[in-house]
């Protein structure tokens, strides 16, 4: 074999090995402890803006509903607390984990229900104050 | 007699592209922007080498060069002529124009009590066009209008009144490329290259590395492109937050650096390696990943490839910081021209520190190219969240797109 051709199939090797990578992955992994911050500025950056300011959603293109938190944590925080959609110290009655939770309503987000462990993160949140 | 003939050919083709350019402005005043449009699928299975061969994007993407356009048609579709307006109308060689435009159909089932969504809609109208200013410099743009899937008003009256005000632009950049191959430089907006850049924005390593739906940056990026290598290294900042609506984004605001390369092997076979380094008031993240592409002539089979860990830090939540994985497999069949069907898996894991905090999707596709110009796709997706049934969570999308290509 041809040095050229032992470089081809090692090569090939490694894009069928990068290909395969995400298999190893696919039980995923991590404890059963949730060491996370139940503070906004995490839940923000972390679940809400990627999971719900998306551009069909509640973007600054789209702002379904006239909710829009795409435009800054602060924004984001006033909105949630302003419209009652969390109530603080109180997460049986706020209206976010009714979403979340698609109970008395369609699901949020449209596309996926979060990881209950993220819902329980934002129950947390709410049932111990709204921290910043 | 003689001379009827060709006076009814000349009014043949003056209804067709009268009929074509009502159905191009009927579809851009109700359907919406969405992505420059990729088929990493095409690399090797098309026996084309790399994505600058068939569009004028060095890294792949929006508008075909001519030699795309004649793929399109001699390889890809079962037939028909790729050229712009089906070749009725030749356009200067300084001038590139095209478009891409989507409908939709969707049934969308997640676990709500009110059952699954039915939702038809106008998802894609974007206007390409390219201006050589001379052998080595053009300014590229894309103009569309964005689709929004759940309207407050749904009506054609609605999309049409809202219509005006929802117009954008994902791309806009100048390039300087003097050659096919060789060096290039480009200042703008757009996608850095990074990845595989499907279609579809919901595959997760589009969705969580900043890839998804108007998420393009502006960038100062440059690199080399030869017929079994390439790379690609962009500086990019976030759109402004508070700009007018044609050059607004969504997305994290991180300004950073991404890098790409990719070795290419006998015209069958690829590997890659990328980082991104993304730095916002909130987060910061580090990407690094591998892309892989190996096509099997024999079986008419394109495998893909790639997967992504993301180190993720919080400046303001008591430093906390996390990891992430992101990864897509997939392999796409094309058992004659015309026809590519596909299967894929995903995963995302969200916090490789808690368990639980990880998705799975298992996609279905299938694409009908039955002229040039036009596309049927048919998309199946189900999606697992966490551990599936003990969260609660699954979700299950069935599509069908259909697609026209100026």
């Amino acid at each position: 074999m041809r040095p050229g051709n032992s470089l081809t199939w090692i090569l090939r090797a490694v894009g069928v090995l990068a290909a395969l990578t995400p298999l190893a992955f696919s039980a995923g992994c991590g404890g059963d402890t949730d060491d996370r911050p139940e503070k906004f500025s995490f839940i923000y950056p972390a679940i809400i803006e990627p999971s719900c300011a998306t551009a069909s959603c509640h973007s600054n293109y789209t702002r379904a509903a006239g909710v829009n938190f795409g435009l800054s944590e602060d924004e984001a925080y006033y909105q949630l607390v302003e419209r009652n959609f969390v109530i603080k110290n109180d997460p049986a009655d706020s209206e976010l984990l009714y979403r979340l939770n698609a109970k008395g309503g369609n699901r949020m987000p449209p596309d996926f229900a979060l990881p209950q462990v993220d819902i329980d993160l934002i129950s947390n949140w709410i049932a111990n104050g709204i921290a910043q | 007699m003689g001379s009827s003939m060709p006076t009814r050919l000349r009014l043949v083709k003056r209804v067709i592209k009268l009929g074509l350019s009502g159905l191009v402005l009927a579809v851009v005043l109700l359907a919406g922007a969405r992505d420059a449009a990729a088929y990493p699928q095409f690399q090797f299975s098309s026996g084309t080498n790399r994505c600058g061969q068939c569009h004028y994007s060095p890294s792949g993407g929006g508008l075909l060069t001519s030699w795309g356009r004649d793929e399109s048609a001699d390889t890809i579709s079962m037939g028909g002529d790729g050229a712009f307006l089906h070749g009725l109308v030749s356009l200067p060689s300084w001038l590139g124009v095209g478009g891409d435009f989507r409908f939709a159909l969707l049934d969308n089932d997640v676990g709500s009590p009110s059952g699954g969504e039915l939702a038809a809609f106008p998802m894609q109208a974007d206007v390409y066009g390219r201006a050589a200013i001379n052998d080595s410099w053009s300014i590229n743009a894309t103009i569309g209008v964005r689709g929004i899937v759940r309207p407050d008003d749904g009506s054609i009256g609605g999309r049409l009144g809202s219509a005006a005000g929802d117009i954008m632009s994902r791309e806009h950049y100048v390039m300087w490329r003097p050659s096919a191959t060789g060096p290039y430089a480009r200042v703008g907006r757009f996608f850095a290259p990074f990845g595989l850049r499907f279609v579809e924005h919901v595959y997760y390593v589009r969705r969580y590395t900043g890839y998804d739906l108007y998420e393009e940056t502006y960038n100062a990026s440059g690199g080399y492109v030869s017929d079994d290598w390439e790379v690609h290294a962009t500086l990019f900042a976030p759109p402004p937050k508070n700009t007018i609506e044609l050059l607004a984004g969504t997305g994290p605001s991180e300004a950073g650096f991404a890098g790409y390369g990719e070795l290419r092997l006998a015209k069958t076979s690829a590997i890659a390696v990328q980082t991104r380094l993304g730095f916002g008031d909130l987060e910061s993240r580090m990407t690094g990943g591998l892309v892989g592409k190996l096509w099997v002539e024999k079986a008419k089979i394109l495998f893909l490839g790639e997967a992504d860990l993301i180190h993720q830090s919080f400046s303001t939540a008591a430093a906390y910081s996390q990891n992430q994985f992101v990864s897509f497999a997939g392999a796409d069949f094309y058992p004659a021209r015309g026809i590519m069907a596909g299967v894929a898996y995903e995963r995302y894991q969200e916090n490789l520190g808690v368990s639980r905090t990880g998705r799975n999707a298992y996609d279905i596709q299938l694409n009908v190219f039955p002229w040039a110009h036009c596309e049927a796709v048919l998309l199946g997706r189900y999606q697992l969240t966490g551990q599936g049934a003990i969260d609660g969570g699954t979700a299950s999308l069935v599509m069908l797109q259909l697609h026209y290509y100026l």
